[in-house]
Formats: structure tokens, sequence, C-alpha cells
């Protein structure tokens, strides 16, 4: 099933377009972190991301008759969650405010000691400043390519933009970072 | 190539997405800038920070919900969703509709004489029996009334009792035409004609008359009493009238069908002989004499006469004795039942 591996099992697929509830349930476990991360990092509050992933996987159930596997079942989730993230923060319609770096600090550490954690965190805690400082159209590309991995035509698929354009907002949102990183490199 | 060109390819030739001669064009230059190659190093430290962050992970159930979410309802609760949700536009507007309905029903109910007409049939009919019409007052206390009533329930009305309730819903009395008002007693309908006391119970909207209707049996109403006539009498009169099914109406058939009957006094000088001619014409213009009874007063008949015959009915009782009229409805029905009092 896993595109890990270079592309979607087409027993599996098959099983997801017949509505079996046993396959959706080993889609959800699959990518719930990924699609979730994606959420946190763009909108950079829990509860928010939670919403948005739980939406995405409701939009894909809703869809998955209608998948035709043209893209990976991966890249496809990451379109639907990246077009439901910046959806709502064009809408304006945000209920909380921003608190990104907080909550995306204590997500990722929340597996180890907070003090630990708060130890550790200086260079972490920038490099999300920095990220969420980013323009949302170039933070979604460096979210896509840098923390998931995706290639730039996986990203041109997901977000429907040129090949181009993925490398040219790629290009600089990590020169943008670079520049704000620049003080804590050796 | 120099620094800037160089800068602006570090993000494809780090991920190896430069074309061979790109490629080896940024390698030459590269080898030769000590500046770029600098950059390069943090362009690539950047990455390395980037690549290093914990990946978040989803809330502890996120599955859970997603699957109970994702979850078809059963087809009951997907109905209900549907008929109900959301309640505050929904429920107003089903609210709404079932008032509408009910209207509806009760006006085309009320507009359609086959819908009265069978609900009217699935009540149960009264026994006519004729011979208790006769029989005498028992007496004036409400003890005897009861006990005469109680003695004659299950001959004529086994169920007679039932339909109290309604009888209390029309329980108000429509005026008569009369100047004088009728009392409840003389309130009463002509049973053998239980369609056209229905046709009157239709005109008057009730809904219980057509039930005291049929519990009527075919008796005749008793005379409509003066307002002069003392308490006495009065009180004799309902003794006797409790006597008769005809004279025992609940208080929403009074009303009902005391718009139908015509009551008058028709003073005679001989009594035998008015008896008689009143027999005689009766029979020439073929009325019904559904009773005839004496009481301290005089002679009560009942008596049922086609409305075409009506006038001459009451022309030839004038030449009888001294007829005078006390009651006559609006409009007289096609079988007009009347109670005329012989007084000598």
């Amino acid at each position: 099933m896993r595109d890990e591996a270079g592309g979607d099992a087409k027993e599996f697929v098959d099983r997801l377009r017949a509505g079996e509830p046993k396959a959706f349930e080993e889609l959800v476990v699959t990518y719930q972190h990924r699609v979730f991360g994606v959420a946190l990092r763009m909108l950079r509050n829990a509860a928010e991301a939670e919403e948005v992933a739980q939406e995405a996987f409701l939009r894909a159930h809703r869809a998955l008759a209608d998948f035709r596997g043209d893209a990976k079942l991966s890249t496809w989730l990451y379109a639907i969650v990246s077009r439901l993230c910046l959806t709502r923060l064009g809408s304006g319609e945000r209920r909380m405010a921003r608190q990104g770096e907080e909550t995306l600090m204590r997500l990722a550490n929340s597996e180890g000691d907070p003090s630990d954690a708060l130890e550790r965190g200086e260079v972490e805690a920038a490099l999300h400043r920095a990220i969420a400082e980013l323009p949302e159209d170039r933070r979604i590309v460096v979210v896509l390519r840098d923390l998931e991995g995706l290639s730039y035509e996986e990203i041109a698929q997901a977000l429907d933009l040129e090949l181009g354009t993925v490398r040219s907002r790629l290009h600089r949102a990590r020169m943008d970072l670079k520049d704000k990183m620049e003080r804590f490199l050796p | 190539m120099n620094y800037h060109e160089t800068r602006d390819w570090l993000s494809p030739y780090v991920d190896e997405a430069l074309s061979a001669d790109e490629r080896a064009r940024i390698d030459a230059h590269l080898q030769d800038c000590t500046e770029c190659r600098g950059e390069l190093d943090r362009f690539r430290q950047t990455l390395t920070l980037l690549q290093q962050l914990d990946r978040p992970r989803a809330p502890v159930g996120f599955v859970d919900r997603v699957l109970a979410q994702a979850r078809p309802l059963p087809w009951y609760r997907r109905w209900l969703a549907r008929v109900f949700l959301p309640l505050p536009v929904k429920l107003p507007i089903e609210a709404a509709a079932l008032v509408m309905l009910s209207i509806g029903a009760v006006y085309l109910f009320q507009r359609t004489p086959e819908l009265r007409q069978a609900a009217r049939e699935e009540m149960p009919q009264a026994t006519v029996r004729p011979e208790t019409r006769t029989s005498p007052p028992p007496a004036s206390s409400p003890e005897g009334f009861r006990a005469r009533s109680a003695e004659r329930a299950p001959q004529a009305e086994p169920e007679s009792d039932k339909p109290k309730p309604q009888r209390k819903v029309a329980g108000a009395k429509p005026p008569l035409p009369s100047s004088e008002p009728v009392r409840p007693s003389e309130s009463v309908p002509a049973p053998s004609v239980q369609a056209e006391a229905k046709k009157e119970e239709q005109a008057a909207g009730s809904v219980a008359a057509p039930r005291s209707a049929d519990l009527r049996a075919p008796a005749a109403p008793s005379p409509a009493s003066p307002p002069a006539q003392n308490r006495s009498d009065v009180s004799k009169e309902r003794a006797q009238d409790a006597v008769s099914p005809l004279l025992r109406p609940s208080g929403a058939a009074k009303s009902a069908l005391g718009t139908a009957i015509v009551a008058g006094r028709l003073a005679v000088k001989d009594r035998e002989a008015a008896e008689q001619a009143l027999s005689a014409l009766l029979n020439r213009l073929k009325a019904t004499e559904l009773s005839r009874r004496r009481d301290s007063a005089g002679l009560v008949v009942e008596v049922l006469v086609s409305k075409d015959a009506y006038p001459e009915l009451t022309q030839g009782l004038a030449r009888i004795g001294s007829w005078t009229l006390e009651a006559e409805p609006a409009e007289l029905p096609a079988q007009v039942p009347m109670r005329l009092r012989l007084l000598e």
C-alpha cells in the first residue's frame, strides 16, 4: 500500500475505493502524523491543525470512490490538507491568535522531558519562528519539501503549480530561513 | 557565473535538480569562490536543521475521532437528522405545518357531509321504544327522576351515560326565534327524523348534537310553558320530561334541536271534541302523532308534520280552538316536529 515503496498498492487503493472501513482506517493510521504535521506547520495551532487534519481525512473519505490513482495517495492527501490550510489562512476566519512557535515547540518536544526540551529548544524555536514568518505560499512549499520530503513534481502536483514556480518559491523560502538562522550557525 | 547567480542556483544545486551542464558551471565557480562555498555551507546547515526538526504527532485519539466522523450513521439517525436538523429552522416549520394540517383536517371534516355521516354511523344508535314514552312521569322529586332514568337506561339507550362529555362541549344554547325563552325540556329533537335533526345539527355547528339526536327516541315534544307558569308546574313538567326519552335531551341536544321545534297552546272549550277534531286534522294532513299524554295542565300531543302541511295544520288548529304559537324555528325542516298543549 505504502507509497514509500514507490507507489500505492493497487489492492489497497481498490479496497479504499470500494469503501472498505478497514482500509480507510489503515490510511488514517498511516498518514495521520504527516497530515497533522503539515496542518500544524501551516496553522501553528494544535486545535486548528487537528480540525483541519480531520477535515482532510473526511474529504478524502468522501472522495475515495473517485480517486483515480493518477497521483500517489500521500500526494493526494497532502494536496487536500494544503488547500484546506491555505483556504483557512486566506479566509481571515481564524479564531485563535498566533501561538505558533509555542504550540509547535510543545508538540515537537512532547515525547521528551519538558525541561530538557526548553534547554535545547532555542535553535529550534528560532527555526520555527523563521518558518512561521515566511509568507504562506512559500511556507507550504518548504514544509512539503524539507519537512515532508516531497519532490518538486509532487509539490507542483499537490499545489497545482508550475514546476518553475515551485523552484523559485522554495529557493526564496530557504534563503530567508538561512538569513534568519545565520547567527545560530557555526 | 558570479556570486549572485550562484546564490540563485543553490537550492536546486543542493537538491540535485540541475542538469549536468548547470551543475558543472556552479562547481567550477565554487572552486574559485570561498564566499560562495561558505554560503553553500550555511545553506546546507540550514536545511539540515530543518530536516532535523521533530515531526509533530497527531494527538491521541485522532484516528478514532476521524473514524467516528467518517462512519456512516444508521439510517434512522440519518433520517432524523435530515428531518429535524437544524432544529431552530426545521422545528418551527414543522410545527406550523402540523397546525395547518390540523386546521385543514377539521375544516375538511366540517365541510364534508359524507365524513360527518360516517363519523355518526360509528356511534351506537339509540333503540327506540315508543311504549316507554307514554308511561307517566314518576315523581317530581329528583330521586324519582334518577330512579326512573336508571330504570330506562338499559332499555332505551344502554350507553346513555357515556356521551356526557360531548353534551357539555356543546352546552351553549343558541337563542330561539321565539320571544320566549324555551326551557331545556322543550329543546327536543324529533328522533324519527334523525336525518333532519342531523341537518339541523350541522347548521348549528355542534359536534355533540348528532350524538344527542341519535339518543332521542321518537317522542313528541312537550309544550312550551308560558313565562307566567308557576314553579310547581315547571317542576312537574320537568319531571314529565324526564320520563320520555324525547324529553331528556342533554344541554347540547337541547340547544341544537330546540331550534327546530314548534310549540304552541290550543285553548278549547270542549277538550274531548277538540281531541277528536285534532285527530281528524292530523289524519287528513297525514301528520304522525308521536305521543299523547295528559298532565295537570292539560293534554300534550307531539306530532310530526311535513313542512308543506304545516300551514294548513296551524289553520286547522285555529279553527279547533284558540291557537297560540309559542315557539317556531326561523327555518322549518322538511318534517316539522310540533308540541301542542290542549288547555280547557
